[in-house]
């Protein structure tokens, strides 16, 4: 994992199109949420979404090619925390993803990464190309930190 | 994550303890291959100290209930915790996968 720069809100880190590399980057960004006493409720949200997008980064964009990388950018402010994911695959169009939800698709062996992140995530916007992802979850209240 | 197999009588426990990755999801698709390979096709999963499951997870929990189904088997998945069955109905697979509350439920 290669730390690429950090400006006043984001951290910006490189992985390789491995699985396993997913790890270091969550291990961070939870670091991070836990020193900023995040409740456990939350860090389970942004972990889970943190890990289908870059599992789908690393599988579906880069297709696992060890001569492509996965851009993560990320800022844990007071209010939310902002997650950033871009591969280096020829994108997709999100829109054409069946909801895995109905009958038809209940017995798909993948394909519900997305409904998790926008399920656990309030805003998962994709660029128009399809390989960026920038996901965006707010905590209500200050004071509900402190509960966690 | 950590696995653990209990062969029974008349069907297997299988313990998960602690995250279900992306990395963890095709060795677990292997391990329960390999059960079923060996002619377990009763598989009850211990779900009571696993804490964290991704997409892919529980895709092999998809494709390993649609293989036994077709061997005349079955998979139950025992004690979720709330934030795992939270995940598991978001996606559906409520509907899909026979869950019990306990495992003592789950091997009645």
């Amino acid at each position: 994992m290669l730390p690429v720069s950090t400006n006043q809100h984001f951290q910006c880190l490189s992985i390789s199109s491995e699985l396993s590399s997913a790890r270091q980057v969550e291990q961070r960004l939870i670091t991070e949420l836990r020193r900023q006493n995040y409740p456990d409720d939350y860090l389970f949200a942004v972990r889970l979404a943190l890990e289908e997008a870059l599992s789908n980064a690393i599988k579906h964009g880069n297709r696992l090619d060890p001569d492509k990388t996965v851009t993560v950018r990320f800022a844990v402010e007071p209010e939310k925390v902002q997650l950033i994911v871009t591969d280096q695959g020829q994108g997709f169009d999100p829109a054409a993803v069946p909801d895995p939800t109905t009958d038809d698709h209940l017995e798909d062996p993948s394909g519900r990464g997305i409904t998790l992140m926008r399920a656990y995530m309030d805003e998962v916007i994709y660029n128009s190309r399809g390989n960026e992802v920038r996901m965006v979850k707010r905590i209500t209240s200050p004071q509900s930190r402190q509960a966690g | 994550m950590e696995l653990s197999v209990d062969k029974r009588p008349h069907l297997v426990v299988i313990t998960i303890v602690g995250s279900v990755d992306s990395a963890d999801s095709n060795p677990l698709l292997d391990f329960f291959n390999e059960l079923i390979d060996a002619g377990h096709t009763r598989l009850v999963v211990d779900l009571t100290r696993m804490d964290f499951i991704v997409s892919m997870g529980l895709g092999v929990f998809v494709r390993t209930y649609t293989r036994l189904r077709e061997a005349g088997g079955f998979l139950r998945l025992a004690g979720p915790q709330p934030l795992i069955l939270q995940i598991i109905k978001t996606t559906g697979l409520d509907r899909l996968l026979a869950i019990y509350d306990s495992l003592d439920q789950a091997l009645e």
